[in-house]
């Protein structure tokens, strides 16, 4: 018996030893979601349930406010511009925290007179991890050309990534945080004018993650595209293959149709050329081409070129890759393992020539 | 019955099974089943307006059985025993089971979502909550691990170990 059919026959057969119920856990399933909505401190963000982890503590419940942010007026009078650069906007209160709270400090965000206070939905804090997702609807700062963000965790870094409101697959824009000389940060737009949901990520001793909604009212740059490929591993100092994975990000526009192919080269001259496999996967977000195979994919090829099994050794492999575009022919090399990006192994970057469609700045 | 007590027929028992196959615990696969249920609940007026709500339903239990899972094993809290209990039902392979413990909880959840649960690569993926050719890496090793613990003890198994 294949090891494959013995997974699948222990599975099934140890299913049978389930605790299932179902009329018993309807109720106690109704019961316990409405304590929580009776016990007023809803769960911290929604849909993927949290766990609070603590080193004396067993998995429970963590219960936060659902909507999170005040809205408050900063008052005061208008800033006096300053004899160069942008005027400084009126003195913000810095957010408040919690006091013992195990969550990290809550996020105010500022544009103009409008002000609101956003809780993590998901972090690693100190000792504990909490995973949510975004409250619905998010608070809303409102329309402007630039929001300014203030953290309570000054040795941490921060960025944003803009998401056009509404839109699941819209094109997703990367945004570092500038400091804005006052202890905060400025949040410039990116892409076109308009509704964006943003997402704050931060990391320090831990990382968080907070969510709110902004209109902006100037268009900001857009990102180039990117492109790599993972085809080739480092498997314990072997070279081996996870399948696989070529993506093409912030084209222009999403092609219609896409193709692409991958020439294998040894350092010893010998070579092997195989279609990517599959339908790509496009536009989701708009602007990316993916392909993704499995692991026989890579181990074929690796196979033609006499790489199995081998001590991974610099500049081993050459990838060739051609991709086409609605008719249009691109193509890059990368060197394995020399080329892998740091943090995103084992993919390579690729440089295409001619350049991916780019969307012109604004 | 109205349509939230319908996904939950439809969907409660496959939820539970592969939560007890993800987690090896009957309690623990109970409580992060009603959780899981409890945030569809909570979630119904959105989700219910969803192609598959089974699919948002299911992403939710199995992130929570790998993540009660590891949080256990770190902390040390309820150690899932190496030994099963008697088994209910004849012919349980007791040493598959075990091997399957001493999976990480993320190999672990990828292996019964691709062979309980029929799914390939991509939906294991997205499942997880990760990339497929991450995916295609938790099963690899998963295989490697099991064809390692189960080849020592029983010789005629033939270890299909892909790559």
């Amino acid at each position: 018996m294949s090891l494959d059919d013995r997974l699948r026959n222990g599975l099934r057969a140890a299913a049978h030893d389930a605790p299932v119920d179902p009329d018993g856990d309807v109720a106690a399933g109704r019961a316990r979601a409405d304590r929580r909505r009776r016990r007023g401190r809803a769960l911290v963000g929604a849909a993927a349930g949290l766990l609070l982890v603590g080193a004396a503590v067993t998995a429970v419940q963590l219960s936060g406010d659902d909507a999170t942010g005040d809205v408050v007026g900063t008052g005061g009078e208008e800033p006096t511009p300053g004899p160069t650069g942008p005027p400084h906007p009126p003195s913000r209160p810095a957010p408040t925290a919690a006091p013992g709270d195990d969550a990290p400090p809550p996020v105010r965000v500022t544009a103009g007179d409008r002000s609101i206070e956003l809780d993590a939905f998901t972090y690693c804090y100190t000792n504990v991890c909490a995973d949510g997702m975004p409250p619905d609807p998010l608070e809303d700062i409102g329309e402007s050309g630039e929001v300014h963000v203030d953290f309570a965790l000054p040795d941490w870094t921060f960025e944003a990534t803009l998401r056009p409101t509404g839109q699941d697959c819209g094109r997703e824009e990367h945004v570092e945080l500038a400091p804005d000389g006052d202890g905060g940060h400025t949040l410039l737009p990116a892409g076109p004018a308009g509704a964006y949901d943003v997402t704050l990520s931060g990391w320090g001793n831990g990382d968080a993650f907070y969510a709110f909604r902004w209109t902006t009212t100037g268009d900001g740059p857009v990102a180039p595209p990117t492109a790599r490929l993972a085809l080739l591993a480092d498997h314990d100092g072997a070279v081996d293959s996870y399948g696989i994975e070529l993506v093409l990000d912030h084209l222009a526009t999403t092609p219609a149709a896409a193709t692409a192919s991958v020439t294998l080269r040894a350092a010893d001259g010998r070579e092997h050329t195989f279609a990517v496999p599959g339908e790509p996967d496009l536009g989701c977000p708009d602007g990316r081409v993916s392909w993704f195979g499995a692991p026989a994919v890579g181990l074929d090829a690796l196979a033609a070129v006499g790489g199995t099994g081998r001590p991974v050794e610099p500049e081993m492999f050459t990838f060739d890759v051609l991709v086409t575009l609605d008719g249009v022919e691109h193509r890059a090399t990368a060197t394995w393992p020399d080329d892998v990006i740091v943090g995103n192994e084992p993919s390579v970057a690729l440089d295409f020539s001619p350049a991916l469609p780019t969307t012109p700045s604004p | 019955m109205d349509d939230y007590e319908r996904v939950f027929r439809a969907e409660h028992d496959a939820i539970v099974r592969t939560a007890y196959l993800v987690t090896g615990d009957r309690e623990t696969a109970r409580e992060v089943a009603q959780d899981a249920f409890a945030e569809l609940h909570r979630h119904w007026r959105k989700v219910r307006g969803y192609d598959k709500p089974g699919a948002w339903l299911r992403r939710v239990a199995i992130r929570r059985a790998v993540r009660v899972r590891r949080t256990r094993t770190r902390w040390g809290e309820a150690p899932l025993p190496d030994d099963l209990p008697a088994p209910v039902t004849p012919g349980l392979d007791a040493e598959l089971l075990a091997s399957l413990r001493r999976l990480s909880p993320a190999q672990r959840a990828a292996v019964v979502l691709h062979y309980f649960e029929d799914r390939p690569v991509s939906e294991v993926a997205d499942l997880l909550g990760c990339k497929p050719a991450t995916a295609s890496v938790h099963l690899h090793r998963a295989r490697v691990r099991l064809a390692e613990l189960l080849g020592e003890r029983e010789e005629e198994v033939d270890a299909d170990v892909p790559g």
